[in-house]
């Protein structure tokens, strides 16, 4: 009996796949058999939604969708679809969204603003100008109070110290901050009578000992680089003129190039431009390689404020009249009055910002004529109505930007599919620094009104366990404040 | 009768390239079937995630197929739970002598059930004409095994041999105990030999010398050798061999009360007894409670599987310890004697030699032994690793089996086909499903590029995969509550607690079923694929 069992059960599972299988797949790929009118195999498109936080009610076309976020609305006929999402406490948001048969239309990183927006004191004094280091957790901070010595706010601990423990240490004023992206090091200039002093700092060591080197130099310097996680050796430019220097040795020597333009440390190697040539050499300058010619065409004869070299062979280039180009044909991206940029390595794209423009520029691969991997250029302008756009920042994984105005913050979408909305965040003091970073999705500025340090949640992020005292001070600040 | 020799030793040249090919090709399949998705998934990655849930819904229904035989093996081990069995034996005897048959009386519905399938034997074995030999002349020999376990293991088995409820005195005790073995080990052999020998019909220690010609250093030639002075013995005692059932124990197995009245039924019931073995449900119940969570649970599908495989007698493999009639035993010359799956080798060899007419037949009745337990939680990790790569190079029996099938003319081909298709399914699905399952299935997202990313496969893909799985649980949710109603009814400390972590501990599975049982068999595969033979490795048991 067990053995006719057996075989029913065989054919019967077996018949059950044989008529599943096509099923599934045809599923897979959105194909829907439709009734009525249109009756037929059609295939159709799905819109998949995901919001900051989850758990929004879906409204298509005015209806409540069964599912909250994150969801994908599957079986969906191309065409243009009203979708609205709902969550207490946060404002509506609400898109057309069109949508084509076998494609998906993602929006994976839809933030839900907070009616309540959750912003927090962080120093208990005043400031005056407020400055990020890149790529570190800090903040330098310039205090109203003239006497008083720069602080640095270390934005995960939330503890803020004077940048230097023993004040005695300088005896020299402050001319200007060296930074290197991801580079955990950064060097101070400072002028003491008619000599310039270079001091290295490792933000990743504590207290005094930040400072690991110190060595006078002659002249004030237009930039300073090194590798981003070796300083062995740093590289000073001044009116065209690069030299090397060895901060242990105290050692200068200049390099044998032609008048440069601009330059970029990366891998042991010097990427400079010197009149319309792109060129690379080694530490010693004595093996030069020209990497291509013509750069004067659309880059000009100006200097170069900021060159880039990113993953997949992308180099991006600023110059100091605004230009700003790369090395993917047609090159130049901007012809005038770029401020500066930010790449999105992830979805190699970079957002640049323009007085009264921000734009975000997509790198597509391709392969060229010579097989070789090239990228074309597409830009996309977010906002153009900027009165003096300072800054942006990518934010929440590129979904969107912020960008700075004047005095006031704004948060722009990036992930949208139609002209991306604009709101105002808040407004910071006069035109001092604002930073975002997306790690903690919280925005660093000074407080229009008291100038003292504040934060605001950009992006909730998961509430970790928080030290109490931290909590205290937080507390009593806030206090201070409201007081 | 085939004069093949079951052995990968002593081939011609032509024979031994055609056992490279097949011993090539298991590993060469499950690796390219597993580079293959990989490749897949990073080329094409549609195609593969489309593959992917087609084959995640095949193995859902094969899930739910496996998972309907396993309730119904399971409701037959428990409708035979209290079948008296020398009762029936009473009444076989009663047909033997006077051709009649008195309809056995049925008081509940498991009973009743029990005793419907009980008349339809009868009826088959009397339609067959073949009737089998008296109770009272039916002997068993007992052949245990042992290299390296101590008087503490080896006892509960011995000792349970002696208490079941078929008469001791026809029982032949063997002890099958390696020259190499340490004294400790063979004092412990001496020690139960005095102990019981007066229980048994006899109990011998046959010592099993090193380095006999032709022999591997595995279980198969010391049970062999035993076999062999056994057989001597029965003649001596003028038994004959076709009224001889031999059993080969692991040295620590320990057979329920009823296993051997159970067994001379199922033998006196087997209208081809003397071309049959006979397949116990083993599980591994002796130390259950004492070994890690993942070791148990690996266990408990170890049993689950063989259940699910007494369900379908046409296809059932003998499967570590087990018995069958010495009569085949001695004419098929015994258990290989170089070979470390002897479990299911034995069964492939009487096979081919029979030209197919060989059978294993599922017992319902169970056998329990230990779980692997070196003591500390890595070493345990190390040895259920080793055992099951163990029980994986049951893969060897692949080669000689195909090799024994393209001279086998009087089996059908359908028959060859089948059996082959079989073992070589079964034994790429264990290396291979629960990668595919656990790891393959996220690489089509993990490598996706734009194209698939930009794909509505992308967002139905993993929607359909959870689905699937979500109906898969429904198959867990039944194997949890199997296996807590096989687990021993034993008192042990914090036994409800014990058994709602067991039941939270099958949620282990997927890591359990890569690390323990793929891998290992991948391993070898891989093993066997590139000429790098096993010998025999003897699991650490502790009492």
């Amino acid at each position: 009996m067990i053995k006719i069992l057996r075989r029913i059960t065989f054919f019967l599972f077996t018949a059950v796949f044989l008529i599943g299988a096509p099923k599934i797949i045809f599923y897979a790929l959105g194909y829907n058999y439709q009734l009525g009118s249109k009756q037929g195999l059609t295939q159709t498109g799905l819109i998949y939604l995901s919001t900051t936080p989850p758990g929004a009610t879906v409204y298509v076309n005015g209806r409540r969708y069964r599912e909250l976020t994150p969801t994908v609305i599957r079986d969906l006929l191309p065409g243009n679809y009203a979708i609205r999402l709902s969550l207490k406490g946060y404002e509506l948001w609400s898109q057309v969204v069109p949508v084509q048969e076998g494609k998906p239309s993602v929006l994976g990183k839809v933030l839900l603003r907070t009616q309540k927006p959750d912003w927090k004191v962080r120093s208990a004094h005043a400031y005056q100008a407020m400055r990020a280091i890149p790529q570190t957790p800090y903040l330098l901070l310039q205090p109203k109070d003239e006497n008083k010595s720069v602080h640095l706010y270390d934005m995960r601990s939330r503890e803020m110290r004077p940048l230097f423990l023993d004040s005695a240490q300088l005896h020299f004023s402050l001319q200007n901050f060296h930074f290197v992206s991801d580079s955990p090091y950064s060097v101070l200039e400072a002028r003491q009578g008619e000599q310039v002093r270079l001091i290295g700092l490792d933000f990743t060591r504590l207290g005094t000992k930040k400072i690991i080197w110190e060595m006078p130099f002659e002249t004030s310097l237009d930039q300073i680089l090194w590798e981003k996680d070796d300083f062995k050796y740093g590289f000073a430019l001044r009116e065209g003129v690069l030299t090397r220097f060895d901060p242990q040795k105290k050692e200068q020597q200049i390099l044998p190039l032609p008048p440069i333009r601009g330059f970029q440390v990366e891998n042991h190697k010097i990427f400079y431009m010197a009149g319309d040539t792109f060129s690379n050499t080694d530490y010693a300058a004595k093996n030069s390689k020209p990497i291509w010619k013509d750069a004067e065409s659309f880059l000009g004869n100006e200097k170069l404020t900021k060159i880039e070299n990113f993953p997949d062979e992308t180099t991006l280039f600023l110059s100091a009249d605004g230009r700003f180009a790369t090395n993917h044909p047609p090159r130049l991206i901007e012809s005038s009055g770029v401020r500066g940029f930010q790449f999105d390595k992830k979805n190699r794209r970079a957002l640049f910002w323009k007085d009264h423009a921000i734009g975000v520029v997509h790198f597509i691969d391709f392969k060229n004529e010579q097989g070789k991997r090239d990228a074309e250029i597409n830009i996309q302008w977010i906002h153009q109505s900027g009165k003096k756009i300072l800054r942006a920042y990518f934010a929440h994984d590129g979904a969107y930007t912020l960008f700075q105005d004047q005095n006031k913050v704004y948060l722009a979408e990036l992930e949208t599919f139609g002209l991306p909305v604009t709101v105002e965040v808040l407004e910071a003091q006069g035109d001092t620094e604002v930073y975002y970073t997306d790690e903690l999705g919280q925005l660093f500025y000074l407080d229009k009104k008291t100038g003292y340090l504040m934060s605001l949640e950009i992006i909730p992020k998961w509430k970790v366990l928080e030290v109490p005292r931290a909590i205290l001070e937080e507390k009593i600040m806030e206090d201070k404040v409201r007081a | 009768m085939s004069s093949f020799q079951f052995s990968h030793h002593q081939l011609t040249r032509g024979e031994r390239r055609l056992e490279r090919f097949f011993e090539i090709l298991p590993g060469l399949t499950s690796w390219s079937v597993l580079i293959g998705m990989v490749a897949l998934s990073y080329f094409q990655p549609v195609i593969a995630a489309l593959a992917m849930v087609l084959f995640n819904f095949y193995w859902l229904l094969r899930l739910f197929y496996l998972t309907i035989f396993l309730m119904m093996a399971y409701l037959r081990l428990s409708l035979e739970e209290r079948t008296n069995w020398s009762e029936r034996i009473a009444q076989i005897d009663a047909l033997r002598k006077s051709k009649s048959f008195s309809n056995p009386s049925s008081q509940g519905w498991k009973k009743f059930v029990s005793n419907w399938i009980f008349r339809k034997e009868i009826k088959k074995l009397t339609a067959s004409q073949i009737l089998p030999p008296a109770a009272d002349d039916i002997y068993h020999l007992v052949i245990v095994p042992a290299f390296k376990e101590s008087y503490e293991v080896l006892e509960p088995g011995v000792a349970s041999y002696a208490q079941g409820s078929f008469s001791a005195k026809k029982i032949l005790m063997v002890f099958a105990i390696e020259d190499r073995a340490s004294a400790e080990v063979k004092k412990a052999a001496e020690d139960l030999k005095k102990k019981y020998r007066d229980v048994f019909f006899d109990f011998l220690i046959a010592v099993h010398p090193q380095g006999l010609e032709g022999e591997a250093c595995v279980k198969g030639a010391n049970a062999t050798y035993a076999a062999k002075i056994s057989q001597k013995f029965l003649e001596e005692k003028k038994i004959p061999v076709e009224n001889v059932i031999v059993s080969c124990f692991d040295a620590d197995t320990v057979v329920s009360a009823n296993y051997f009245a159970c067994l001379t039924y199922y033998f006196m019931v087997c209208p081809n007894r003397e071309r049959a073995s006979f397949q116990p449900i083993p599980v591994y119940h002796n130390n259950i409670w004492a070994v890690p969570g993942f070791a148990r649970i690996l266990e408990m599908g170890a049993s689950f599987f063989q259940l699910t495989e007494a369900t379908h007698p046409d296809r059932l493999v003998t499967f570590s310890s087990h018995s069958m009639s010495f009569k085949a035993l001695v004419e098929v010359n015994y258990w290989p004697v170089d070979m470390v799956s002897d479990d299911s080798a034995i069964f492939w060899k009487a096979f081919i030699h029979y030209q197919g007419d060989y059978r294993a037949v599922p017992m319902y009745v169970t056998l329990s032994m230990d779980v692997v337990d070196a003591g500390g939680w890595w070493q345990t990790c190390v040895n259920v690793y080793k055992q099951k790569r163990r029980w994986a190079w049951g893969v060897e029996n692949f080669p000689i089996v195909m090799r024994g099938f393209l001279r086998a003319s009087k089996i059908s081909w359908f028959e060859r086909i089948r059996h082959s298709f079989k073992l070589f399914e079964g034994h790429i699905a264990w290396a291979t499903w629960p990668f595919i399952l656990g790891v393959m299935g996220w690489l089509p997202t993990f490598f996706s590029g734009q194209d698939f990313s930009d794909s509505v496969v992308y967002y139905t893909v993993p929607r359909i995969s959870s689905v699937i799985f979500n109906l898969a649980s429904l198959s867990l949710g039944i194997t949890i509550i199997l296996s807590l109603s096989l687990l021993p009814r034993t008192q042990v400390k914090y036994s409800f607690l014990r058994r709602c972590l067991h039941a939270l501990e099958w949620l282990l599975i997927p890591v359990v079923a890569i690390f323990f049982s793929a891998m290992p068999a991948l391993d070898a595969q891989t093993r066997l694929m590139l000429g790098k033979y096993m010998e025999f490795w003897v699991t650490d048991k502790r009492r």
